[in-house]
């Protein structure tokens, strides 16, 4: 039967893998998680709910809210930079281990 | 370049080969197969070429990116290979499309495979290739090759292949699909969570929602953040999936899988850490059904509206006629009855056999002659329908 | 030709018209499901269209098909019918290759149910007859599901058929009395796939088995 945590967590692999790359200035990446970032802080600060943040990235988005929201809300998704995306790594990594305890 | 972890993504890539190379003459039943599996060798092609040129490649990057690409061709090619038009029980899967497209369109985005197993239980949804786009955006972000459409690949029993009987079990896994896509009971309980640990459930809401999902009564009004990790979270989540998922398939199987349910739980009165009581699932269907008041139904319909603004509803319609008895196989009106016959054929199995038997002159009082029978005339139903559609949408 | 009238005196009967065929029909005495095209429904017979499954005869591990019961000729190791074919589906529209001199078994797309006093008579299609298909069938009184259509090409050439093409044409005969076909035991009911020959289950070749058992002291 249906078990989606194993599922979540290579949604979290992928993400991590995306953030590395994009760490690394690879634009082709910094697009994949720009949605996912937005919507993180979008969901941080009220403006999107638990039932309008983006489907795909559902899991995703809320362990990194979860991990600090005050964070998400004040991040200027317009402008991320190099130590964001670290930041956000560390997030999604720190939230991975946690689930994996 | 010869280290061995290299030399192992060369195994990888050779085994691909080989996969890709006995596929190549599958005959599907659904022309979006073939180009898939179009797209598995041209992605193949890629990794072969990007590995080839590289100069040196790390273990990490083996493991983060090739691997994985290889994983997804393989992982495809499984569900491919079992999906040929001789062995995918291609009647009941035309069901299924019917109520896929109800929820996620009719744009053919989404193709049903089959995996044939050696489990007579084995009915179950496998979401490794459709819980996140992300390897699809990878790939067309790394490669320029994009997948059209997503495989939604469910697992059935290798013995009960054309049984339509049991295979009204399908709907149920179809509907870990449609969930998992919108993410309608992840979503719900996060937020049934918070308003209980935030005591905003109270009086006979609250009662309700307890005989449901009773090891949340020491939870109401503690004022603590459940974390999604959480063993608590994971089983309500859990229990709410499979409320829903049985909900989703009664809007087109009415109360069939209950029986099934029922008989296979043995009606069990317990939770288990992954499903809800039989009986409490029974009851969420039993109420839905007949249009009830039932805590569980109101607050998926609440979360589905509020995702996707629908709402569970009952689309199917009763086939009444007498076509069984006289052993022929019913005319299917419409979508509603296509789904509606498998009810039918429920009905005849568990109460009206006698009626059927004689119409065979009670020679055949043997189950598997009546069984034989059943699923013949339900398979020429459903098989006749697809037949008169597909004729009408070409002829002059 | 006045209708009702015999016209093969061989059997007694009476081939039907198109207006009995279709009066039948009306009075759900004869069921066609599918029936794709009115015009199926010929002066004096049925046109009937090739069905989507099949069953294609391959040649095994096993040395032949014991019809028998005869057990010492196979040293007791009679196998299933089914293991001497292999199943193949072809959706409607797609054709079907027919090998010189191989046997398939395949069924109509119509699913038949015939009246008690009627039997059905199935020959190929002329245009079909002209290419060395051949055919030999005949439907009980009563008879209900997909006709069975064992197809042999005698041409030395294979031939491309499309599923859901009309081949066959039944001729219905009627009968002066029902002879329902639950009356007696019946090896094909219901049916919708092609089946494979259940020669094993005939009771008569126990007793010939037998037979053969006390000429050759093997009991």
């Amino acid at each position: 039967m249906y078990h989606s945590h194993s599922y979540q967590d290579e949604a979290f692999d992928f993400f991590v893998t995306f953030l590395k790359n994009a760490i690394k200035g690879d634009v082709t990446y910094q697009q994949l998680v720009l949605p996912v970032i937005t919507d993180a802080h979008l969901l941080a600060t009220g403006e999107k709910d638990y039932f309008t943040i983006n489907r795909d990235s559902y899991s995703v988005i809320t362990f990194l809210v979860e991990a600090d929201t005050p964070y998400f809300r004040q991040l200027n998704t317009n402008h991320l930079t190099t130590a964001d995306y670290s930041q956000i790594l560390q997030y999604a990594n720190t939230q991975r281990e946690a689930f994996l305890a | 370049m010869s280290t061995p972890s290299y030399n192992l993504l060369r195994l990888h890539l050779a085994q691909a080969e080989l996969a890709l190379d006995k596929a190549r003459n599958n005959a599907y039943s659904d022309r979006r197969k073939e180009e898939y599996q179009n797209k598995l060798t041209d992605l193949y092609t890629a990794v072969y070429q990007e590995v080839n040129k590289k100069t040196s490649l790390t273990e990490a990057d083996i493991y983060a990116l090739y691997k994985r690409h290889i994983d997804f061709i393989f992982k495809s090619l499984e569900f491919l290979d079992s999906s040929t038009l001789n062995q995918i029980p291609y009647e009941i899967i035309e069901c299924l499309n019917y109520a896929m497209n109800d929820w996620l369109g009719s744009r053919g985005d989404y193709i049903i495979v089959t995996s044939l197993i050696n489990d007579v239980g084995g009915f179950s949804f496998d979401p490794s290739l459709a819980y996140s786009d992300a390897l699809y955006d990878e790939i067309k972000a790394k490669y320029g090759i994009e997948f059209p459409q997503r495989l939604v690949q469910i697992n059935l029993p290798r013995a009960l292949a054309r049984d339509y009987l049991a295979s009204v079990v399908l709907y149920h896994e179809l509907g870990h699909f449609v969930d998992m896509k919108f993410k309608f009971t992840e979503s719900l309980t996060r937020d049934i969570l918070n308003n209980v640990t935030e005591g905003r459930i109270a009086g006979k809401d609250l009662a309700n929602l307890l005989i449901y999902f009773p090891y949340l009564n020491s939870h109401v009004g503690s004022k603590k953040t459940i974390p999604t990790q959480s063993q608590l979270f994971i089983v309500t989540n859990s229990h709410l999936a499979e409320y829903f998922c049985d909900l989703f398939a009664s809007q087109y199987i009415a109360d069939s899988s209950n029986y099934y349910l029922q008989y296979i739980t043995e009606n069990a009165n317990f939770f288990s850490t992954s499903h809800p009581s039989t009986v409490n699932r029974v009851q969420t269907v039993t109420d839905f059904l007949s249009k009830s008041d039932n805590i569980v139904v109101k607050i998926i319909n609440t979360a589905i509206y509020k995702i996707k603004k629908e709402n569970l509803e009952i689309r199917n319609e009763a086939v009444k006629s007498d076509d069984f008895f006289n052993l022929v196989p019913t005319i299917i009106e419409n979508v509603g009855q296509l789904h509606g016959i498998l009810n039918t054929g429920w009905r005849v199995w568990l109460h009206q056999q006698e009626q059927l038997s004689k119409s065979l002159n009670d020679q055949f009082d043997n189950p598997l002659r009546l069984y034989s029978v059943v699923n013949n005339l339900l398979e020429k139903s459903i098989g006749n329908f697809i037949t008169l559609n597909k004729w009408n949408k070409v002829k002059p | 030709m006045e209708q009702g009238k015999t016209v093969d005196p061989s059997y007694g009967t009476s081939c039907l018209l198109k207006t009995e065929i279709k009066s039948l029909i009306e009075s759900k005495k004869l069921y066609l499901r599918p029936l794709l095209d009115e015009a199926q429904i010929g002066e004096i017979g049925i046109d009937l269209r090739l069905g989507y499954d099949f069953l294609v005869s391959i040649q095994g591990r096993e040395a032949f098909i014991n019809a028998s019961k005869n057990d010492w000729i196979d040293g007791g190791t009679q196998r299933n019918i089914n293991q001497f074919f292999q199943t193949t589906r072809r959706q409607i529209g797609e054709t079907f290759i027919l090998h010189p001199h191989q046997t398939v078994l395949a069924v109509s797309l119509e699913y038949v149910r015939l009246p008690d006093n009627c039997f059905m008579k199935l020959y190929m299609r002329s245009s079909y007859s002209r290419l060395g298909i051949t055919i030999s069938t005949i439907a009980q009184p009563g008879y209900c599901g997909c006709l069975s259509l064992e197809l042999t090409n005698n041409n030395n050439n294979p031939i491309n058929l499309t599923v859901g093409a009309r081949i066959i044409q039944g001729l219905v005969y009627r009968l002066a009395t029902d002879v329902p076909y639950f009356y007696s035991a019946r090896k094909y009911v219901c049916h919708v796939r092609p089946e494979p020959s259940a020669i094993t289950a005939d009771k008569d070749l126990i007793i010939l088995n037998d037979l053969w058992k006390e000429n050759n002291n093997r009991k």
